[in-house]
């Protein structure tokens, strides 16, 4: 891995008229991908416009609404605050990674249950954070749970429902734990 | 967003080198400050240099009661750090309070210093601790005050061609104490309107105060202690009349500004309160322990 690493230090990696083209590979939802991008591409541009992922969404732009959450390693990250470029050699999972119309993820499945979703735009984000936090704490408390949302903003719901729908995973989890 | 080219360092050695190469270089560790910046085109930098895969400076190091962090370790990290929840409560305090999971989990101590923002919640935490920093350049590796370092917002003492390394400071005895405390606007994502730390060591035979050091951000052009304040604690037990007094110079002794977030006044009034607090949970925690 570090001789990828290593690569992008160098010019050669920048080739054609444009020096600030860049080669990076990443596993996306799974899947390895190789992409060339403007070294100037932020991820949440490389994920909708280049890739077609439209489930990572743009609100602000600057770090304050959540609704471009992505996890990268294991982390969520704004993604309007990410270049492409830095997330050569890692591993990401955007909302479409987690399930589909067939098989939702547990999580999408409570939140339609709760009726946590009106808009749906702060959605993805909300489920990724909320992903995040039981993959490292699969039994949270309600603290834990709004805490772990504090980077994502809903216009519409008022969080109580989507804090519900967080926490009867949970306790779905609890009682069946293979689910999660 | 403008062009610009990306270079991504896997040691400091490369730094160095593409730094030298490359002289109008921006440095990018977590990105959380300059991509904001970057994104409102506030800057339009010409080559993006990434540090954030240095390894060597990714390392919670305790040894002999000294601390050494490394620059690049992210709010997160600060956080989750068991010896660091131990040893350095005021930090991790500061840390968790960070903007959003998101944000700390990117976003870097040395970032939040270098960034020289006013309102940076680890500052305070850290000139409370008495934190150095260590500044590296190809040639020569210089270890300053963590308070001479900035020179007002947006402005530090790094020169061109070095890179903030690691922080140090001593870990917390059991007869001291420390605490931070912030008063944001909304719950989560808060640039501080004020926030306050404070260190204070209790001499276990007199009981009285014998190291006291007091920090506000949010109140002056740059993170500052609050001198006057912190010498009249020194060789006293605290009492309610003494808090009174401590909390009368903070308001006297700091220099805010109006702007969008507060008032001057609220922000006087709120700093002496916000020390009063802090300085009452940092003698609790010393004498209870020591
Ligand atoms: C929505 C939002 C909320 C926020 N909330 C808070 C908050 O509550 N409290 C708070 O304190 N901050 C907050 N911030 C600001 C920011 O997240 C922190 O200051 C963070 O610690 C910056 O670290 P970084 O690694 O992301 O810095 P970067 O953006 O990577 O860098 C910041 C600056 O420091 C320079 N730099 C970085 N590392 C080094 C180094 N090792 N040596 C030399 N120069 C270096 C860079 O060139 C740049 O100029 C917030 C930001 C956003 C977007
Ligand atoms: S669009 Fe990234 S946080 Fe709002
Ligand atoms: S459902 Fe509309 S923003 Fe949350």
């Amino acid at each position: 891995m570090n001789g990828l690493f290593r690569k992008l230090g160098t010019k050669h990696l920048f080739w054609g008229e444009h020096m600030n083209k860049v080669a990076i590979n990443f596993v996306l939802n799974g899947q390895e991908k190789t992409v060339q991008v403007d070294s100037n591409t932020r991820l949440v541009d490389l994920l909708r416009d280049d890739l077609g992922l439209t489930g990572v969404k743009i609100g602000c732009g600057e770090g304050e609404c959540g609704a471009c959450t992505v996890i990268i390693n294991g982390e969520t990250a704004n993604s309007c605050l990410v270049l492409a470029a830095q997330v050569d050699g890692t591993e990401i999972t955007t909302i479409e990674g987690l399930g589909d119309y067939n098989h939702l993820h547990p999580l999408q499945e409570s939140f339609i249950e709760e009726g946590a979703v009106q808009c749906g735009f702060c959605t993805p984000g909300m489920i990724l954070s909320a992903k995040a936090l039981l993959d490292r704490n699969p039994n949270p408390d309600k603290t834990e749970i709004v805490n772990s949302l504090a980077g994502n903003l809903c216009r519409c719901t008022g969080y109580t429902k989507i804090v519900k729908a967080i926490e009867r995973v949970v306790k779905q989890s609890t009682v069946n734990p293979e689910r999660s | 967003m403008n062009a610009f080219d990306y270079y991504r360092a896997v040691s400091l050695a490369e730094a160095f080198d593409l730094m030298r190469d490359k002289p109008n270089y921006t440095l990018l560790a977590g990105g959380t400050d300059l991509l904001v910046k970057i994104n409102e085109k506030i800057i339009s930098p010409n080559v993006v240099l990434d540090l954030s895969l240095i390894k060597d400076m990714r390392n919670i190091h305790l040894e002999n009661g000294h601390f050494t962090l490394g620059a690049l370790i992210t709010h997160t990290q600060v956080m989750d750090s068991e010896v660091l929840q131990k040893f350095a409560p005021a930090l991790v305090k500061a840390s968790s309070m960070v903007g959003s999971p998101q944000i700390r989990n990117r976003g870097t101590l040395g970032g939040n210093i270098c960034n020289a923002s006013p309102a940076a919640d680890a500052v305070p935490a850290l000139l409370a601790l008495g934190a150095e920093v260590q500044l590296m350049s190809e040639k020569k590796v210089r270890t300053v005050l963590l308070e001479d370092l900035f020179l007002g917002p947006g402005k530090t003492t790094i020169a061109t061609g070095e890179i903030l390394t690691r922080v140090l400071f001593k870990a917390q005895r059991p007869n001291q104490g420390s605490s931070f405390q912030k008063l944001g606007k909304r719950k989560a994502l808060a640039i501080s309107v004020v926030n306050a730390a404070v260190f204070i060591e209790i001499d276990s035979k007199t009981r009285t105060i014998s190291e006291a050091r007091i920090a506000l951000g949010s109140v002056a052009p740059t993170p500052i202690r609050v001198k006057r304040a912190e010498n009249l604690l020194l060789g006293k037990i605290l009492s309610a009349e003494l808090l009174k007094q401590v909390r009368l110079t903070v308001a006297s002794e700091v220099k805010p500004i109006d702007d969008i977030r507060a008032k001057a006044e609220y922000r006087r009034d709120v700093a002496g309160e916000l020390v009063e607090r802090a300085v009452q949970e940092a003698w609790n925690k010393a004498s209870f322990l020591g």
